[in-house]
């Protein structure tokens, strides 16, 4: 059974590097909770040309797509980018809501 | 130690403007990201995972207390209350804002510090014996050297664009505490046939996906014509070394590649070139610099110089002493290592009470003066016997008197996958599970020396191919492996560790550290330290233990 197509678009904001994800409205918000899905690859490349316009205007730098659970599309499938997401998971203190 | 005179002043305040224009250039929309990328790594900014990271250059390792208290103010005012001190003797701030960056290079500048050279494919901070100018047997202090390199590598414009980083580290002691063989040149000071200093220069050492412990590449090099050679050397490495492959741009793959005697060669040609050149420093200019690195004042009272000194009747103070006090140079006094090690805690990490409250202890007991050692402690290098009680005191009540320097929880790790944008796997979470499974400090002393060393990836910050037990995080599928290696150091009998076997999890690579200590103590002849076990009966013991129970 072939995975269900679920992404969102991440990026880190320019002036301070924090971790944020791209909005339907081509906002971007520090919790996954309001981000945009795509659900197919046309999506996905809509939402990435929003992001690189972003880029563009010096609002976030290094976008890009990354796989989410199809479940619960709050929830990205990497580690590495569960770890974004929260923070070092070393540091509860410093966690972030999601 | 050195002080800035007004042109390092005025070169270091000039960079903190000028940046600040690329920034604010930056933030404006003047400069792209691509433009301003290898601007902001020239100033050791780096992105990570979670935010910007700036990292700070120490050189040599040496602060005085009232760096150290900057230190702690920009931990307090730019980040959130904390630094990591790394395995090259830099701090980094893991949450740094661009907009706030020339400030903070600002405050850095005001106490003759900065980021510069940090990052990009240039000569990095030079590092040296953290124990320098102080340790018994050094043949002089290694700091003087590492100074002329630092004010000669320092904006070189010939060494601006390397084929890639390039690293340099000086010791002056047989017992080698910088790692020296693994550096791009490794620095020995020795003494010539009359009793001079003079250089053994190593070339091409390194760890990463290539490990290589450098080869002698040029023996008792006389003391005053050390630029001239260093500078050959990097010009044959500069137009020899490969810019093709990154993987394979370091100096180490061209020593390889050449030999090292025919890279050697190619040095000595050049060097009667560069000889000529008059780039070897005056005398009086390197009289100068040694200037600031004379020895201080020490005191002579009767007390310090006694025998026996207050407390030894304490276990908790005698176990402290004999892991974490060192021969001192001077009669009467120790060197001292403050543990960045506490059971459970992150390797490295300082807030900024600890950071302020080391400066403190600095004062009292160490004249003003901390180090950083690439093992990630902190050093006080100038403790009066008679007052290693007190300070031991002090240490405990703010929870810095772990008494575990070079044993099995004083670990070394990289931030790993909690921070960095190049990890595999995680790295702290695996040094703080070790060391609460050999929290007991008894157990800790008797099973001795033993240096753990993780990396987070290939690019081994962690050194784990210079550990006695080196981990190596890889992500198999999705999931965070643990490689083993054993046998590797960084010291005077430099090795590189070998693989044991298939990896392991997270859970399992912890239990099976514990196996290879357990077998190690089982098979060690008396007084036999774990590493000088496992080169006399090799990996097999350790891995029939290891892997006959899968
Ligand atoms: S070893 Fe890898 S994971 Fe660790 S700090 Fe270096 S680049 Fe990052």
């Amino acid at each position: 059974m072939s995975k269900e197509f679920a992404k969102i678009i991440t990026a880190n904001r320019l002036q301070d590097g924090a971790v944020v994800f791209l909005t339907s409205e081509g906002a971007w918000a520090e919790s996954t909770q309001a981000a945009a899905v795509a659900r197919t690859p046309d999506d996905e490349t809509r939402l990435l040309t929003l992001a690189a316009a972003s880029v563009k205007a010096c609002r976030v730098v290094d976008p890009n797509a990354i796989d989410v659970s199809a479940l619960n599309t709050r929830e990205p499938a990497r580690l590495r980018e569960r770890i974004r997401q929260v923070g070092p998971t070393v540091r509860p203190d410093l966690a972030r809501a999601i | 130690m050195y002080q800035y005179d007004a042109y390092d002043q005025a070169m270091v305040d000039t960079r903190v403007a000028e940046f600040r224009d690329q920034v604010a250039r930056r933030l404006s929309g003047a400069l792209s990201e691509e433009h301003f990328r290898p601007l902001r790594l020239l100033n050791g900014l780096y992105l990570q995972l979670h935010a910007y990271m700036l990292r700070v250059a120490i050189p040599y390792g040496t602060l005085t207390s009232r760096q150290m208290r900057t230190l702690a103010d920009i931990a307090e005012k730019y980040d959130r209350g904390y630094g990591h001190f790394t395995t090259r003797q830099n701090i980094q701030y893991n949450w740094i804002k661009l907009e706030q960056a020339p400030d903070i290079l600002a405050d850095l500048a005001a106490v003759q510090m900065h980021a510069i050279q940090t990052s990009g494919n240039v000569i990095r901070n030079v590092t040296a014996d953290h124990f320098a100018g102080v340790a018994k047997d050094e043949v002089e202090d290694p700091r003087i050297a590492a100074e002329i390199i630092r004010q000669w590598s320092t904006f070189h414009p010939e060494f601006s664009f390397l084929p890639r980083k390039f690293k340099i580290a000086v010791t002056a002691d047989t017992k080698d505490r910088a790692a020296v063989k693994f550096h791009d040149i490794g620095i020995a000071i020795v003494k010539d046939a009359k009793g001079a200093p003079a250089y053994d220069v190593y070339v091409g050492g390194g760890m990463g996906r290539t490990p290589f412990v450098a080869p002698l590449i040029k023996s008792k090099l006389p003391k005053t014509e050390l630029l001239s050679y260093l500078d050959a050397t990097l010009r044959v490495y500069n137009r020899y070394g490969r810019r093709d492959n990154i993987y394979k741009a370091r100096i180490k793959i061209l020593v390889d590649a050449l030999g090292p005697e025919e890279f050697a060669r190619q040095v000595e040609d050049e060097w009667q070139l560069t000889r000529q050149e008059h780039i070897n420093l005056p005398p009086e200019e390197e009289a100068r610099i040694r200037a600031f690195f004379a020895p201080p004042a020490y005191t002579t009272e009767a007390a310090d110089l006694a025998a026996n000194m207050p407390g030894t009747n304490d276990p908790a103070f005698r176990a402290w002493l004999s892991t974490n006090t060192h021969a001192h140079k001077a009669a009467g006094y120790s060197i001292v290592t403050i543990s960045l090690k506490p059971i459970g805690g992150i390797p490295g990490d300082a807030s900024t009470a600890e950071m302020n409250r080391v400066a403190d202890l600095a004062d009292t007991y160490s004249l003003g003066e901390i180090r950083v050692t690439h093992e990630q402690n902190l050093i006080l290098p100038h403790v009066r016997r008679s007052q290693l009680h007190a300070l031991w005191t002090e240490l405990k009540t703010a929870g810095l008197a772990v008494a575990n320097a070079g044993l099995v929880t004083d670990i070394i790790a990289c931030p790993g996958l909690d921070y960095c944008a190049l990890a595999n796997a995680r790295s702290i979470p695996i040094a703080q599970r070790i060391s609460e499974r050999f929290a007991d400090l008894d157990r800790q002393h008797s099973v001795g020396e033993l240096k753990i060393k993780i990396s987070g990836c290939i690019n081994a910050c962690g050194h784990h191919h210079a550990g006695h037990i080196g981990i190596l995080g890889v992500d198999r599928k999705g999931e965070e492996f643990y490689q083993i290696l054993l046998g590797g150091s960084g010291a005077e009998d430099a090795s590189i560790g070998t693989i044991l076997g298939p990896g392991f999890s997270a859970d399992g690579v912890v239990d099976a550290v514990e196996t290879i200590v357990n077998t190690y103590v089982d098979l060690r002849q008396p007084g036999e330290p774990f590493l000088a076990a496992v080169r006399r009966v090799g990996n097999g013991p350790f891995k029939e233990r290891l892997y006959a129970r899968v």
